[in-house]
């Protein structure tokens, strides 16, 4: 999470500036392609939306040629498909500021017991932010998984047996699901 | 909700699938309205 688009410099959330406010993925190609992020971006917003703020904006911001052609391509699918211009801006990427600590990791920031563990392991937010551990635990935290899914990468999420099992009972709605992780 | 046992080993390990990262990894970004 942070803030991109603009040319303020070390934007803040009470001193935007001319930012917006956008999400940052690192992500594996072999497991997930740009068309598939595309295809959750533009389902997850109306696209024919005046955005009414510079803040609150529906952009996608390309990093290479690539990412212009297919982000490109989808707008224009959109279009044809429902006959209506697509408000969506496809951009340049110019950089990103990482928003504030309180602004990371929500559904994560409801669990302090697993939080504090989280963040023994990683003291620096920055190496915190880019854990694919925490970002993952965040994730199913917020609903974003399933139980078949957690019981697969359990261990691999190096939590401790307390934590799993917290982890377990929101997923899974059962603590015992996952309770003893066994190493791959 | 908090439920955690409150016996986590903090052990400062690191996570598994951290170490599983590989090298080519992209980069998206967007802006939600």
């Amino acid at each position: 999470m942070g803030y991109a688009g603009g040319e303020k410099k070390n934007p803040t959330y009470y001193d935007l500036g001319d930012h917006t406010e956008t999400v940052q993925i690192d992500y594996d190609p072999s497991q997930v392609s740009y068309d598939d992020l595309l295809k959750v971006f533009w389902e997850g917003h109306n696209p024919n939306h005046n955005s009414w703020s510079r803040q609150y904006m529906n952009i996608v911001f390309y990093h290479n040629d690539e990412q212009k052609r297919l982000a490109e391509e989808s707008l224009k699918a959109i279009e044809r498909k429902t006959g209506k211009e697509v408000k969506t801006k496809v951009l340049p990427y110019t950089g990103f500021y990482v928003a504030e600590d309180y602004h990371q990791k929500h559904s994560l920031q409801r669990y302090p017991n697993i939080m504090a563990e989280l963040k023994a392991i990683y003291p620096s937010f920055d190496d915190f932010l880019k854990s694919t551990a925490v970002t993952r635990v965040n994730g199913y935290l917020g609903g974003y998984g399933t139980c078949d899914g957690l019981k697969d990468e359990a261990f691999d999420l190096g939590l401790s047996a307390g934590s799993t099992e917290t982890l377990s009972l929101v997923v899974c709605g059962n603590k015992a699901v996952v309770e003893c992780p066994l190493p791959r | 909700m908090d439920t955690g046992s409150g016996s986590s080993n903090l052990s400062g390990k690191i996570p598994p699938i951290d170490n599983m990262v590989p090298a080519d990894i992209e980069t998206a970004t967007f802006s939600l309205g």
